[in-house]
Parts: structure tokens; C-alpha cells; sequence
């Protein structure tokens, strides 16, 4: 594209030059006015000669281009963000199971795994909570996290002996 | 003790969302490293920059001016040896080939050559450096822009910065410099033969360089502005439907949703106007020496040319003259350049999404 204006800018620079150049060595009188009219056809050529060879469907395949390229960048960039927004929710959520065992007085660490609804929320799928607790907590802490969470019985995992009630 | 123990798990976990999210960011270190190199740190604020940046300014100034008045007085000494060697012509000589004129163009031309072609370099120098430092920063920008719920303008914003930086360098290296060098010898031409014809010529190519700069900005602006509105208004309904979502999600899961956003939210906006910043100082940074420079030069050569304009020929006043302006052209690349850069940064510095 670029290249195609130099030359065009090139190609009307040689013939301004060389109509001035004519104008000064022709002769005054009809000779004159011949050339003078010459030299106007010649330079409207010049100026209208990238409009024939304009080439829109080249124009038309970059702005597709340049817009496919933005869409890419648009997915990218979800998909950058949701993998960051992941983590801290799957570290947010752990940290509600520790706290909630912690009121249960028991101290563990969880570990929870999330899948993205149609909705576009991350939900809990999966959480692996590790330490020592009594039955009895375990239970409860089950029963917490089914009602708060959604999460089912088959989904919570506990890694760890239990602690004599 | 089991308590405190709690109580410290709790707020270690606590913690671990706004380190996670200021370690997600993809190319932040290198961005810093790089900053770093042009003299700023991550705490450094715009206020701070900018002072240290016009204090800089003022130190280089000095040595620069002397270089520009050296300059100057290269050229009034060869108008005025031209203006004296006029003055000395019999007056009967008529007005056959103005062999002092053409001899003075010519010794004007290759006096500025050697400066035209440096600045030239200098100007081309400086996009590339900034070419090369928005590779790091606008990826970095677009993250933290997504972060905070603005995404499709995001893409958008860096899609087109990207897209009008390159124009602009394609443009600088296969029209623009071109069409200055042409400018010059068409002046210089024009300034030896005298020819009205080749003044217009040198015109129309000052012109069309301005225009297409002009032009590049103004569509660069406008298409920041509708594009950016257009995926403004995309991503606000997008925030909207998340919020609507989280609000009919169970409580908990609601509230940890909402937590998090927010968490998000917060820290990667006040990252974005920190980055920001320093991107924006780092981009006047890079632009500071060759400003100056281009801006003395540009300066000494309009300058010297009204004051040519008394004693010498007027041909060789106005080349001086149009050679300054030639100096213009090249600025005006280079400020064209950052100010793609720096509208971007603001612009994406300013989106709000909520």
C-alpha cells in the first residue's frame, strides 16, 4: 500500500518536473497552449492512475484480517482472565472450608477445584480437605458444604486419619 | 494457641488472592526490567517522573543549545559571505546566472545534510524504541484493562495502537522520509534557479507530509473513540450479565464470586494507573533527547533564517527557512509517534467498565 503511494507520489513529482521543463522551452503562441494542454492531460493522468488500479478486495481481505486479529486478542485475553480469576475463586473457596472447619474447631487445608457454568460463574466441583477431624465434624462440614457450596458428598474428599471423637 | 494458629492460616489465605492476582500478569517483570532501564521504578508516580524528567531536561539543554547556535552560526556565516560577495557584483552585471546564489543553496544544502541525516536517524531511532517498548507495555495494558471487565475494548485499544504505530513507522520509512528529502532539494532548487514552480512543489510535499501525519491522528483518535465506546457498551452488558449471574447464584457462592471480582477488580485497576503511569513516563523519556534536540534545531534554523532575511538574498533566507521546517516534519513524526502511544495509555488508563 505504501509502496504503491510512493510510487504514485514519485510518478506525479517526474511529470510536474517535466511539464515545467516543457513549459519553459516551448515557445509562446499555439505551440504553447498545445503543450499546456498536454501537459494537463498528462498530469490528470498521473493523478487518476492509482484509481484504476485500485485494488478494493486486497483492502476489503485486511480489514477482515485486522478484525479476525482482534477477535484472537479478544479470546486471549478471557482467556488470561479467567484463568486468573480461577485460581483466586478456588482459593477463596478453600478458604471458606477452612474457616467453616474452624468454627467446627478442627484445623485443615482445602483444596478446590472449579469448573466454568454456562452462566459464566465458577462453581465448585471438586474439594480435597486434609487433616485430622472427628467423624462427627466431618458430618457436619459435609452437611455445610452440600447446603453453601452445591458441592455433593461424592465431591468432597477427605485426605487424612480421623481424630478420635 | 489453636485459635491463633486458625487466625494465621486465615489470613495467609487472605493474602494469597492479591499476590495471585499481581503474579498473573504476563510480562509484568519484563515491562519493569525494561522501565528500569529508562530511570523508572515501580513506585515511581507521574508527579515524580515528570519532575525528574524536567529535570533532566534542564541538564541537557545547555550542551544542546550550543550544538544548535554552532549550527546557526555556520549558516549566517555562509549567507553573509554570500551577501558580501553579492554586494561586491557590478551592478552591470545584469541577470544572468545568479552564480553567488546557487553557490550559497548548494553550501547551505551540504552544511545541513549531514544534520538532516542524523536527525533523520534520530527520529526513526526513537519510534523503534518505542516500538519496541510497547511491545511490553501494551500487552501488559490489555490484561489489566481485561481484569477489570473491559475486554473487547481492551483488544480493541491494542489492536489499534498496534495496527497505527506500525502504519506511522511503515509510512515514516517508505513516504514520509522520502518526501522530506524530496522537500529539501526541491527548496534547494528552487532556492538556485528561482523557479515559482518548484516553491509550489516544495509546498505540496511539506503539505502532504503534514496532512497525512494529521490525517493518521485524527483517524487513529476517531477510531479510538467510536471503537472504544462501541466495546465499552459490549463490555458493560457483560459486566452486567455477571452480576446478574452472581446475584441468583446460591449466597456463599454468590459472595465468594463477588469477593473475588471485587479483589480482582481493585487490584488490577490500581495496578493499570501504576503501569500506566510509567508507561507513559518511560514513553517521554525515551522522547526527551531527541525532542530537544529536534526542537533546538528546528528552532535554530527558523530563527536564523528571519535573520538571514535582512541581510542576504532571499532565496537563501527562505531555505534555511524551509530546511527548519524540514527539522518540523521530522518532530512532528516522532510526536506523532508517542502521541499514538500516550493516547492509548490514557485512554485505557480511563476506560471504565462498571
Amino acid at each position: 500500500m505504501m509502496e504503491q503511494v510512493r510510487e504514485w507520489l514519485l510518478a506525479l513529482l517526474s511529470v510536474c518536473l517535466v511539464c515545467a521543463l516543457a513549459d519553459a522551452l516551448m515557445p509562446k503562441g499555439g505551440v504553447k497552449r498545445v503543450g499546456q494542454l498536454v501537459c494537463g492531460l498528462a498530469m490528470t493522468a498521473a493523478i487518476l492512475a492509482p484509481v484504476v488500479e485500485l485494488d478494493l478486495d486486497g483492502g476489503q481481505q485486511w480489514l477482515e484480517d485486522y478484525f479476525a486479529g482482534i477477535s484472537r486478542r479478544e479470546e486471549e485475553l478471557e482467556k488470561e482472565v479467567n484463568t486468573g480469576m480461577k485460581t483466586i475463586i478456588e482459593q477463596e473457596y478453600a478458604a471458606y472450608i477452612v474457616d467453616k472447619a474452624a468454627e467446627l474447631g478442627a484445623v485443615c487445608d482445602a483444596r478446590v477445584e472449579c469448573r466454568l457454568e454456562e452462566a459464566g460463574l465458577y462453581l465448585p466441583e471438586r474439594a480435597e480437605i486434609s487433616g485430622a477431624m472427628t467423624e462427627e465434624v466431618r458430618t457436619r462440614l459435609t452437611r455445610l458444604l452440600e447446603e453453601e457450596l452445591a458441592l455433593t458428598s461424592e465431591q468432597i474428599v477427605y485426605i487424612g486419619g480421623e481424630e478420635a471423637a | 494457641m489453636k485459635r491463633i494458629a486458625v487466625f494465621l492460616l486465615c489470613a495467609l489465605l487472605g493474602v494469597v488472592p492479591c499476590l495471585g492476582a499481581e503474579a498473573a500478569v504476563p510480562g509484568l517483570d519484563e515491562l519493569w526490567q525494561e522501565a528500569e532501564s529508562y530511570g523508572v521504578s515501580e513506585g515511581t508516580g507521574l508527579d515524580e517522573g515528570l519532575s525528574n524528567l524536567f529535570a533532566d531536561g534542564a541538564a541537557q539543554v545547555g550542551g544542546l543549545l550550543r550544538a544548535s547556535l554552532a549550527t546557526a552560526l555556520k549558516l549566517m556565516a555562509v549567507v553573509l559571505l554570500c551577501a558580501l560577495a553579492q554586494g561586491l557584483r557590478p551592478r552591470e552585471a545584469g541577470e544572468g546566472i545568479q552564480a553567488v546564489t546557487i553557490a550559497g543553496a548548494l553550501a547551505i544544502t551540504a552544511l545541513t545534510m549531514t544534520d538532516m541525516a542524523a536527525m533523520i536517524g534520530l527520529g526513526r531511532e526513537t519510534l523503534g524504541r518505542m516500538e519496541a517498548f510497547s511491545d511490553l507495555l501494551l500487552p501488559v495494558m490489555a490484561v489489566l484493562t481485561a481484569a477489570t471487565g473491559g475486554i473487547s475494548g481492551a483488544a480493541v485499544r491494542q489492536g489499534a495502537t498496534v495496527l497505527f504505530s506500525q502504519l506511522l513507522l511503515t509510512a515514516m520509512d517508505r513516504l514520509l522520509i522520502p518526501m522530506v528529502y524530496a522537500y529539501v532539494a526541491v527548496s534547494c532548487a528552487h532556492a538556485a534557479v528561482g523557479n515559482a514552480g518548484l516553491q509550489r512543489l516544495a509546498g505540496l510535499l511539506k503539505g502532504a507530509a503534514t496532512a497525512l501525519l494529521t490525517g493518521l491522528l485524527l483517524v487513529f483518535v476517531g477510531y479510538l473513540t467510536a471503537s472504544g465506546a462501541i466495546a465499552g457498551s459490549v463490555d458493560a452488558a457483560a459486566v452486567k450479565a455477571a452480576k446478574l449471574a452472581i446475584s441468583r447464584a446460591i449466597p456463599v457462592v454468590g459472595g465468594v464470586l463477588a469477593d473475588a471480582s471485587e479483589s480482582v477488580l481493585a487490584g488490577a485497576g490500581a495496578l493499570r494507573g501504576t503501569v500506566g503511569a510509567a508507561g507513559m513516563v518511560v514513553v517521554l523519556a525515551i522522547c526527551l533527547t531527541p525532542f530537544l534536540r529536534l526542537a533546538l534545531q528546528y528552532l535554530a534554523y527558523k530563527v536564523t533564517g528571519a535573520l538571514c532575511a535582512a541581510v542576504a538574498q532571499p532565496q537563501l533566507s527562505r531555505l534555511i527557512d524551509a530546511i527548519g521546517g524540514a527539522f518540523g516534519l521530522v518532530l512532528g513524526m516522532t510526536g506523532a509517534g508517542a502521541l499514538i502511544l500516550l493516547v492509548s495509555l490514557v485512554s485505557a488508563m480511563t476506560a471504565v467498565t462498571t
